[in-house]
C-alpha cells in the first residue's frame, strides 16, 4: 500500500517534470502556440493530476478525521496559494507580451515561474478539494454521497468545459453558454454541499473558537483568490496575475483552481457563520457533554458495591466530574451505631452524627472542612440535617449563614450540599465546592440530585452486601459454637445394670445455656447434674462451658452435694457478671444401694415417681452466682431418697414447664407429672422422648422459646439372681440422646 | 406480641416501677433503662410492683441482680411487691426471698422504706 502511494506520487511528479521540460522545449521552438491546444501538454497534465489524485485517495478517505485539523489544512492551502499570488504580484515575476488578446511569456524566467505555479497550484487545489470531501463526509447521511457525487460531476463538467471551450481552445467559442450552464449547476451543487456542518455542534468550545478563526481567514483568503481568478472570464486581461499565469499554463488548471477557491469561499463563509451561531451555546454544550459522560460513568458505581472504600472514593471522584467542581467530600453516618460517640455540636433535631470519610476527600483536608462552621457555632452539616434538602451557598465569603474563621478566609467560591437519603433516612451528605461564586445553577443541581440518588443506592447496596456477608460469617461461627457446645454435653452416659438413664438437651437458639452431665465419681457413685444459666444465647453458652469445667474439677473431690454446690458458687461468684446466675440440681446416686442424695440450687424441683405416683421434691437452696457469702451455703439443703426398683426420677430445666402454647398458656409442672405418670413403666429413653414429644405437641410449633433439657433415671435395683455389676459400661448409641 | 412496659412513679423518697407484660431476655433492657434512670437521678429507694406482670424469665431476674449491689451500697434497696403466685414461684425457686424483701402490698414496702429513712448520698 505504502509503496503504491509513493509510486503514484512519484509517477505524478515525473509526469509533471516531463510536462515542465516539454513546455520549456516547446517554447524554444515556438513561443506562439497556446498550450491548451497542445494535446501532449494536456495529456501529460491530466495523467499527472490523475496519478496525484490516485495517490492521495489511497489513504482511507473516510476514516474519522478531526474536522478542525482539516479546516486548518484547507486554510493552509489557501494561504500557500495567496502567498504565491502575492509573491508573483509583488516581485513582478511574470512579464508578458500581448499576442492578440493572449499573454505570452516575455522571457524564459516567466515561463519557468508559470510552470512552477501551474504544478503547485493544481496539486494544492486537488488536495484542498479532497480535504473538503473529507469534511463533507464527516457524519455522513444517506444523501451525502449522492450530493457529493453531483458536486464532483458538475465540477468535472465545469472544469472540462471552461478549460477546453475557450478562445484558444479545442472547441469553438460559440459553445460558451455551456460553460455558463455548467457553472450554475456547479454553484448549486457547491451550495448544497457547503451546508455539511453538523460536526460543528460536537466540537468543544476551544475547538469552536479555533474553527471560528480558521474559517474566517479561510473565507477571506478564498475570496481574494476567487477575485483574482476572475472566474467566468477567460480573458487574461480581466484576471489577476496568478490567473494570467494559470490561463497560459493550462485553462483546465485555471478552471480547477478557481472553482475550488469559489467552493472554499462558500464553504468557509457558511462555516464561519455557523460556528459563530454555535459559539454562545458552546460552553453549555460542553457541560452537557460532560454531564452525559459522567452519568454514564455512574454505572461504575454499581460495579464497585463489593468494596465500600473504593465506592466511596469513586462517588466523590464522579461528583467532581459531574459538577465540574473543585473539591468535594462525603460525610456518612457511621455504620456501627455507636451510641456513645462524642458530639462536638448538635443540630436542632440532634440525634444524628455524620463523619467525614477519609477516603472520600477530594482536594480538601479534614482540617479545612472543620473550619467551616455556621454562625451559631453548629456544624455545617446541620444545614442539611435540619430540612434534608440540598443546600446551596452561592458565595462562601458573604454568606450570612457561615462563620468563617480567619484561616478559612481564603476559601472562596460556591458550595452545594446534597443529602443522600434512602427510605426517609439520611445516610450521608455530599458536599462540593467550586472556586467561583454562583456556579451552582438549576441544571447542575438537577444532575447532582440524580447522581446523589444513584450514589445512595450504590452505598446502600454495598452496605447490605457487607451486612449479609457479616451475617454469613456470624452464622458460620455460631455453627462452630454449636458444635463445640455439643461436645460439652456427654456423648455417652455411664451405665450399669442397676439403673437406666437417658437425657436430651435442645437449645432454643444455635447455642444454649442448659447443661447436664452424668459422671461416675468413683466405683459406687454416680454424679448427676442439671443446670440452667440465666439468659440465652452466646453468653449463657459461655457460662455453661464454665460450669462444666468447674463441676468436673470439683465433683470427684467432694462427696457432699452441698459442698460441691458451695464450692461452685464460690468460684462462679468471682467470675460472673452481676446479672447472670445459674440454677443447678446435683445428685449423687449410690449405684449399689439406690440411695440418692441431692441438693437444689435454685433449680426446678426433682420429679420423683414411686409406685406410679409423682412428687416434686424441692429442698431449699438459692441459685449460684446470686450471693457470694455464707448465705448461699446456709440456704442449701441435702435430701436423700432410697430408690426402690422401678422408681423414676426426672430432672428438667424451666424450659420444660414454661413451654407455652400459641396463646401463652404454660405447660407447668402438673402436666409434666401427668405425662410421666402415664408412662412410668417404660424405660428411661422412652420416658424422656415421651416428655419431649408431648412438649412439641403442646407447643404446636417447631420453634422453642427456651432451651429444653430432660434427664430421666430409672432405678432397676438388683434382680434376685444377679450380683451388682460394679464394672461400668457405657450406654449404647440407642440409649443416650442429645441434640 | 410479648409487650412489656415500665412506668415510674415517685412517692416521696421512694420510686415505684410498675412493670407490665412479659419480662424476658428481649424486654429486660427496658427495665434496665428504668433502673438506670432512677439511679442516675440518685433515687435508690426502689420498689418494683409486679401486679401486672404476666411472666418473668431468668433474664428478668438478672436485671434485679445487676442493680441490687449498687443500690444497697448507696443505702437504698430494691423491694418487690404484688407478685402473682406464678411469678412468686419463679423467685422462690431461685431463692430470691432470701436476698430481697418481697411484700404482698406496695404500701408495706413504702412503710418499710419510711420507717428507716435513707441517708442522703
Amino acid at each position: 500500500m505504502k509503496l503504491d502511494r509513493k509510486f503514484l506520487f512519484l509517477t505524478s511528479g515525473i509526469l509533471f517534470g516531463f510536462d515542465f521540460f516539454y513546455l520549456i522545449a516547446r517554447n524554444a521552438v515556438t513561443s506562439q502556440t497556446a498550450p491548451a491546444s497542445d494535446s501532449v501538454h494536456t495529456l501529460l497534465l491530466l495523467l499527472a493530476c490523475t496519478a496525484f489524485i490516485a495517490g492521495y485517495v489511497k489513504k482511507d478517505p473516510f476514516a474519522e478525521r478531526n474536522p478542525v485539523q482539516l479546516i486548518g489544512k484547507v486554510v493552509f492551502a489557501a494561504t500557500v496559494l495567496l502567498l504565491m499570488l502575492g509573491i508573483v504580484q509583488l516581485a513582478a515575476l511574470t512579464q508578458y507580451t500581448l499576442h492578440g488578446d493572449r499573454f505570452i511569456p516575455a522571457n524564459m524566467s516567466t515561463l519557468i515561474t508559470i510552470v512552477f505555479l501551474g504544478i503547485t497550484t493544481s496539486t494544492t487545489a486537488i488536495t484542498t478539494f479532497l480535504s473538503f470531501m473529507e469534511l463533507i463526509f464527516i457524519k455522513r447521511r444517506r444523501n451525502t454521497k449522492r450530493n457529493f457525487l453531483f458536486l464532483a460531476a458538475f465540477g468535472v463538467f465545469y472544469v472540462g468545459s471552461a478549460g477546453l471551450i475557450n478562445k484558444a481552445g479545442l472547441v469553438p467559442i460559440d459553445f460558451e453558454w455551456i460553460v455558463l450552464v455548467a457553472f450554475l449547476l456547479l454553484l448549486v451543487a457547491m451550495i448544497i454541499n457547503a451546508f455539511r456542518f453538523s460536526w460543528i455542534l460536537v466540537l468543544t468550545r476551544k475547538e469552536k473558537l479555533a474553527n471560528l478563526v480558521l474559517s474566517f481567514f479561510g473565507f477571506v483568503f478564498f475570496i481574494l483568490l476567487t477575485v483574482d481568478a476572475g472566474l467566468l472570464s477567460q480573458a487574461q486581461s480581466e484576471t489577476g496575475v496568478l490567473s494570467q499565469a494559470l490561463l497560459f499554463y493550462h485553462p483546465l488548471v485555471h478552471a480547477l483552481v478557481s472553482s475550488v477557491c469559489l467552493f472554499g469561499a462558500i464553504y468557509m463563509g457558511i462555516g464561519f457563520a455557523s460556528t459563530l451561531l454555535h459559539l454562545p451555546t458552546a460552553k453549555e454544550f460542553d457541560r452537557k457533554k460532560t454531564e452525559i459522560s459522567s452519568l454514564q460513568n455512574m454505572s461504575r458505581l454499581v460495579t464497585q458495591v463489593f468494596d465500600f472504600n473504593e465506592l466511596v472514593a469513586t462517588t466523590t471522584h464522579l461528583a467532581l466530574e459531574v459538577s465540574e467542581g473543585d473539591s468535594a467530600w462525603l460525610e456518612l453516618q457511621s455504620f456501627s451505631n455507636a451510641t456513645g460517640s462524642p458530639r462536638d455540636s448538635t443540630c436542632e433535631d440532634g440525634s444524628e452524627r455524620f463523619s467525614v470519610v477519609e477516603k472520600s476527600l477530594r482536594n480538601i483536608r479534614v482540617a479545612e472542612i472543620n473550619e467551616l462552621k455556621l454562625r451559631d457555632g453548629k456544624a455545617l452539616q446541620c444545614l442539611v440535617l435540619e430540612n434534608r434538602k440540598p443546600i446551596i451557598l452561592h458565595d462562601l465569603q458573604i454568606d450570612k449563614r457561615l462563620n468563617l474563621s480567619k484561616s478559612a478566609k481564603q476559601l472562596t467560591g460556591s458550595m452545594a450540599m446534597i443529602p443522600l437519603s434512602s427510605h426517609d433516612s439520611l445516610i450521608g451528605i455530599l458536599t462540593i465546592i467550586k472556586k467561583n461564586p454562583y456556579e451552582f445553577d438549576k441544571e447542575i443541581m438537577n444532575v447532582l440530585r440524580a447522581f446523589a440518588d444513584m450514589a445512595t443506592i450504590a452505598l446502600e447496596n454495598s452496605r447490605l452486601i457487607a451486612m449479609s456477608m457479616e451475617r454469613q460469617r456470624f452464622e458460620q461461627e455460631m455453627l462452630v459454637a454449636q458444635q463445640m457446645q455439643r461436645s460439652l454435653l456427654p456423648l455417652l452416659l455411664p451405665l450399669a445394670a442397676t439403673y437406666d438413664v437417658a437425657a436430651r438437651s435442645i437449645p432454643a437458639y444455635e447455642v444454649g445455656g442448659d447443661y447436664y452431665d452424668v459422671v461416675l465419681l468413683d466405683e459406687r457413685h454416680l454424679g448427676i447434674i442439671i443446670g440452667d444459666v440465666s439468659g440465652k444465647g452466646v453468653s449463657a453458652a459461655l457460662y455453661m462451658a464454665q460450669v462444666k469445667g468447674i463441676f468436673q474439677s470439683l465433683s470427684s473431690h467432694h462427696s457432699s452435694t452441698r459442698d460441691v454446690l458451695t464450692r461452685m458458687n464460690d468460684t462462679l461468684c468471682k467470675n460472673m457478671e452481676k446479672k447472670s446466675f445459674i440454677s443447678l440440681l446435683y445428685g449423687v446416686l449410690d449405684i449399689e444401694t439406690g440411695t440418692l442424695t441431692f441438693s437444689r440450687a435454685g433449680h426446678c424441683p426433682l420429679l420423683y415417681i414411686s409406685d406410679g405416683a409423682a412428687r416434686f421434691l424441692r429442698p431449699n437452696g438459692m441459685g449460684l452466682g446470686l450471693d457470694g457469702s455464707d448465705r448461699f451455703e446456709n440456704s442449701i439443703e441435702e435430701e436423700t431418697l432410697h430408690l426402690q426398683p422401678n422408681d423414676v426420677i426426672v430432672l428438667y430445666t424451666d424450659g420444660v414447664t414454661e413451654t407455652r402454647t400459641q396463646t401463652g398458656e404454660e405447660f407447668q409442672s402438673s402436666r409434666l407429672a401427668q405425662v410421666v405418670e402415664e408412662c412410668n413403666n417404660a424405660n428411661a429413653q422412652t420416658i424422656m422422648t415421651t416428655i419431649i414429644s408431648s412438649l412439641e405437641v403442646y407447643r404446636n410449633s417447631d420453634v422453642a422459646d427456651d432451651d429444653v433439657t430432660v434427664l430421666v433415671l430409672r432405678w432397676k435395683g438388683y434382680s434376685q439372681s444377679e450380683q451388682p455389676d460394679v464394672s461400668m459400661k457405657h450406654s449404647t448409641q440407642e440409649e443416650y440422646t442429645h441434640e | 406480641m410479648n409487650d412489656f412496659t415500665v412506668a415510674t412513679r415517685h412517692i416521696e423518697t421512694v420510686t415505684v416501677l410498675d412493670i407490665q407484660g412479659y419480662l424476658d431476655a428481649h424486654t429486660a433492657p427496658e427495665l434496665e433503662r428504668a433502673f438506670q434512670t432512677s439511679i442516675e437521678g440518685n433515687r435508690y429507694n426502689l420498689i418494683v410492683n409486679f401486679s401486672k406482670l404476666n411472666y418473668i424469665s431468668s433474664a428478668g431476674l438478672g436485671v434485679l441482680m445487676q442493680f441490687i449491689e449498687d443500690v444497697r451500697e448507696n443505702s437504698g434497696d430494691i423491694k418487690l411487691t404484688n407478685m402473682s403466685p406464678r411469678v412468686y414461684n419463679v423467685f422462690d425457686l431461685l431463692g430470691f426471698p432470701m436476698l430481697y424483701d418481697i411484700f404482698k402490698e406496695e404500701s408495706e414496702a413504702i412503710d418499710k422504706f419510711q420507717n428507716i429513712p435513707p441517708k442522703e448520698s
